[in-house]
């Protein structure tokens, strides 16, 4: 293989989407100045192939405290092994871009690391690095254009093309990358009412998740009837024994379209003739968390892996615009797809979360051509849930919220899992896939701080069920949060009864029933909470959703210390740092 | 291209206090070599083994030191790091320490007529062998995570070519190359992809993987390119609006936003009103024109019903002043103007079929 000067890899690690987007972005305009050009996750990109490429652009996000994201972990094991020699990559170029929020203490870190490591194993920054701020007034748009701006034309000073070459006309339609091609001479399949089957038969042969089929055996609602949110526990049980997983891992679920939105997308597409043949997909397939369903037709792909009712993204508007007819509705996809007009994208799409399928409703010209439905939409991901149930080989058990709620657009705003959850049934089989966090609780006689409000519960009850089936004697105090006692104190008896039994140490906020919250019931048993923490060597470990929450358990915890120990602001937070250094602070927010 | 020179800056203890030198001499050693990687020690680290030099790493090695250090003489242990530093013809320039010139032949160096630049000769490598390069690389390896100031390159395997020699064009040079580097992969794929991998044992760990933290004061990051600063994209009479409610707003924003949509919702509910006493107008029409059909008409029309373009002009927008009359109010939110009532409700076009199914669950 000889390798080409004008290849270029587009790597993302991407958590939400927002990288893998931006990849997307870039990668089509460097197909226009006829690059050879390749876009991927970190993880799916093969090693050995940076070898051979010329120019590496990086797009990644941060998550947790400073990490990789997911898709980014196998690629950033093998670039931290020490026996790495530091001109390794020095026949590649290179420039990053990292996508940040600085509302999380350590947002950008994944990239500066990425970067500071192909550094010293010898690659070469062609053309200046950027880190957004999603909290600049810019936002990470204007950061994406500069980036983009001087990228661009660094590569065409470095790579120019032969003279007797020109760049592609921008609005021009490139040949779809993954063509997807229905073979209406075979017969047709039946897959429009056989989702749950189809689902469990997966080609994992591209991907590195392994499955396991699990039954529903129990998909309770543990809020009361009149409590707003309606809450799920879902129990999962695989009659093989074959779960392996620890407090803190998380189960992927595998969700569906609703099979009323794949009829509707197939009726305005006019797809209803070829929808039920089979199809096959050229070039290298994509790579899919889970794998392909392998009854494959244009209704099965649109049902298990395209992600229709997802907001739209930027990428989307910039290949759909060539798809519509009137010449109206094309200007108005296209100027949706361009960065300067990034607030009119966001007013229209993001802030009444908007699906790909509601925009394909309105623009009635708009009319796909199936070899592109892989490059227009995007893949359904699979969901994570932390497990809540003690380690047992044959039943796993999820706290699952489900997503409900209003924006300016008529219809009820759905969660694509949550809805796909709530009509799982008893006795319906799915594919699940358990996610090893590997995270240790220290030797299992240090005290033990369970901070976990809403749904932060469910891992906190999967180490108190954990703690007690191994008759571990440790002390254990938790802290829940909720708004009701009556209504969604989420496992409450079960907790309550442990507490009855001196098990545990339940400290309950109700906030609607001037209960404050965690951190305020924190604050309250102070004394306790400074002296475990100081003297008896405790870990804490805290849950739930990311945002305020998080932050002000961390300041309540550094008042605690420095009012308790008249110790000064700086004392109380190096000590809290120093914890959280030795794996004594666990933060695991969403 | 070649690839850029590696340079390596050493400073005499008192020269660091004197920032604006340092600076000068680094822009001049930049200038004289451009697009090359400087990294900086003090020499007196270097001597006392406290600073690691990997090997075969530079191609020049700067002396910066005030006149006096000239008497200092460099000891052969000094010289023989230098030396194993350098890459084959790199050399060591700056402050040249008297009486060292002797020591330096031995050790390999080759000293210019003015005395100001001692080379590594490549060929007398083998014929020196005061170090060992590869035993001498394993050694600093575990030193080679130490946290430091300045950020050292690592030591562990040393480079596998000089990549400075490689001809970049010549394809067989580079397969060769390749081929080398590619056990480095080898094992990458069975080794990842183990779920239940032992990467908890800590020990270990260590010994196999650099510590990312570190990465994050490396010397490389916080000396290279600046960061490219954002465009801006606000629009003339934008102000300094953000575009968005932050997630754990604050400042009001997210309260008028929320307001902004519960306005427009109970526009909806009555633009819908409208909408079906219009649809149920048009469904009395109807009947009238096509006279004595089923009775209960009326109820199924109430499921389907053709608009023209005359009857969308008609219905009330329930705001004083405000009509269909621009003519985007039925092309959907995307052509829809700023406080458009129809904001929200799906896209219909005259004539086209509309169902009421269209509206969702909860009209």
């Amino acid at each position: 293989m000889v390798p080409n000067k004008r290849s270029i890899a587009i790597l993302y690690g991407s958590e939400t989407g927002n990288s893998l987007d931006f990849a997307y972005v870039l990668s089509r305009k460097c197909r226009y100045l006829r690059f050879d050009t390749t876009v991927s996750s970190l993880d799916d990109f093969d090693l050995k192939q940076l070898l051979y490429i010329n120019i590496l652009i990086v797009v990644c996000s941060t998550t947790g405290q400073g990490e990789i994201p997911r898709n980014g972990q196998k690629f950033w094991k093998f670039m931290l092994k020490k026996k790495l020699p530091n001109d390794l990559l020095n026949n590649v170029k290179f420039s990053s871009l990292g996508l940040g929020d600085s509302s999380y203490p350590k947002y950008n870190y994944a990239i500066k690391k990425i970067h500071a490591r192909l550094l010293q194993l010898g690659a070469k920054e062609f053309s200046p690095r950027a880190e957004s701020d999603e909290q600049s007034p810019e936002g990470s748009d204007a950061v994406y254009l500069a980036w983009e701006t001087s990228l661009l034309s660094n590569l065409n000073t470095l790579y120019p093309l032969p003279n007797n070459e020109f760049s592609i006309d921008p609005d021009t339609l490139l040949p779809p990358i993954n063509k997807v091609v229905v073979d209406t001479n075979k017969s047709e399949k039946v897959t429009h009412d056989q989702i749950n089957s189809i689902a469990l038969d997966r080609d994992i042969s591209t991907t590195s998740s392994k499955l396991i089929n699990v039954t529903v055996s129990s998909n309770d609602r543990i809020t009361s009837d009149d409590h707003f949110q309606d809450v799920r526990n879902l129990i999962l049980k695989d009659p093989k024994g074959s779960l392996r997983f620890q407090p803190c891992d998380t189960v992927s679920l595998y969700p569906t379209n609703d099979p009323k939105d794949v009829d509707e997308l197939i009726r305005i597409q006019q797809w209803e003739e070829i929808a039920d043949y089979p199809l096959t997909i050229e070039g290298k397939l994509p790579s899919v968390e889970g794998g392909l369903v392998r009854t494959l037709t244009l209704r099965s792909l649109l049902t298990h892996h395209i992600d229709i009712m997802s907001i739209p993204r930027r990428s989307f508007f910039m290949l759909a615009w060539h798809f519509a007819k009137d010449e109206l509705e094309r200007d108005k996809l296209k100027e949706l797809s361009t960065i300067e007009e990034s607030e009119q994208l966001y007013d229209y799409a993001n802030r009444p979360r908007r699906s790909i399928l509601e925009v394909i409703q309105e623009f009635f010209t708009l009319s796909i051509p199936i070899e592109y439905i892989l490059e227009v939409f995007p893949i359904i991901k699979p969901r994570l849930f932390s497990i809540s149930s003690g380690p047992n080989p044959s039943v796993v058990e999820l706290t699952v919220a489900i997503v409900e709620y209003k924006t300016i657009i008529r219809r009820i705003r759905k969660g694509v899992c949550t809805r796909w959850i709530k009509e799982l049934n008893v006795g319906d089989q799915i594919s699940i896939s358990i996610n090893r966090n590997n995270v240790s609780f220290g030797s299992n006689e240090e005290p033990l701080i369970m901070v976990g409000p809403g749904t932060g519960i469910a891992p906190m009850k999967a180490l108190v069920e954990e703690t007690i089936s191994k008759g571990s004697k440790r002390e254990m105090f938790l802290f829940s949060g909720n708004r009701f006692s009556t209504k969604d104190f989420l496992y409450g008896d079960f907790f309550t009864k442990l507490s009855v039994s001196n098990k545990l140490n339940l400290f309950t906020s109700f906030s609607r029933e001037k209960g404050g919250y965690v951190q305020d019931t924190l604050y309250a048993n102070k004394v306790k909470i400074n002296d475990l923490l100081l003297n008896k060597g405790a870990l804490i470990y805290l849950c739930g959703s990311s945002g305020k929450m998080p932050i002000q358990v961390r300041i309540t915890i550094e008042t605690i210390l420095s009012e308790v120990n008249q110790w000064s602001e700086e004392k109380a937070k190096a000590f809290l740092v120093d914890l959280e250094n030795k794996n004594r602070y666990i933060q695991e927010t969403w | 291209m070649s690839a850029a020179t590696s340079i390596l800056l050493l400073l005499h203890p008192t020269v660091v206090s004197d920032p604006s030198l340092v600076e000068a001499t680094k822009r001049q050693l930049l200038l004289e070599n451009p697009a090359s990687d400087l990294v900086q020690h003090i020499i007196d680290r270097v001597a006392t083994n406290t600073q690691q030099l990997s090997s075969n790493t530079y191609d020049l090695i700067h002396y910066l030191a005030p006149a006096e250090a000239k008497k200092n003489k460099f000891n052969s242990q000094l010289i023989e790091k230098l030396y194993d530093s350098l890459k084959p013809n790199g050399s060591f320039t700056g402050l040249i320490p008297d009486d060292s010139s002797l020591d330096a032949i031995i050790c390999g160096f080759s000293i210019d007529d003015t005395e100001s630049k001692w080379t590594k000769i490549s060929k007398s490598q083998e014929s020196v062998v005061s170090i060992p390069l590869k035993k001498k690389s394993s050694n600093t390896d575990p030193k080679s995570t130490h946290s430091l100031p300045t950020f050292k390159r690592l030591a562990s395997p040393p480079v596998l070519t000089d990549s400075s020699e490689v001809d970049e064009d010549d394809p067989l040079e580079q397969t060769k190359l390749r081929e080398t580097k590619l056990t480095y992969f080898e094992d990458s794929d069975l080794e990842m992809d183990d779920g239940d991998d032992d990467d908890d044992d800590d020990e270990n760990a260590k010994n196999t993987f650099i510590n990312e933290d570190e990465l994050l004061d490396s010397y490389e990051l916080n000396n290279s390119t600046p960061l490219i600063v954002p465009c801006s994209l606000s629009k003339p009479g934008d102000g300094k609006k953000r575009r968005k409610a932050c997630k754990d707003c604050t400042c009001g924003l997210k309260e008028q936003e929320d307001a902004e949509e519960n306005q427009q919702r109970s526009l909806q509910a009555s633009i819908l009103g409208n909408l079906a006493k219009s649809a149920t107008d048009e469904a009395i029409a109807i009947e009238e024109r096509l006279n004595k059909r089923k009775t209960d008409a009326l109820k199924q029309l109430g499921e389907k019903i053709k608009f023209n373009a005359d009857d969308l002009a008609e219905i009330d927008f329930t705001i004083e002043g405000k009509t269909g009359g621009c003519g985007s109010c039925s092309l959907g939110d995307a052509f829809r103007c700023d406080g458009c009532p129809f904001l929200g409700l799906p896209a219909f076009k005259p004539g086209q079929v509309i169902t009421l199914d269209a509206f969702g669950e909860d009209i």
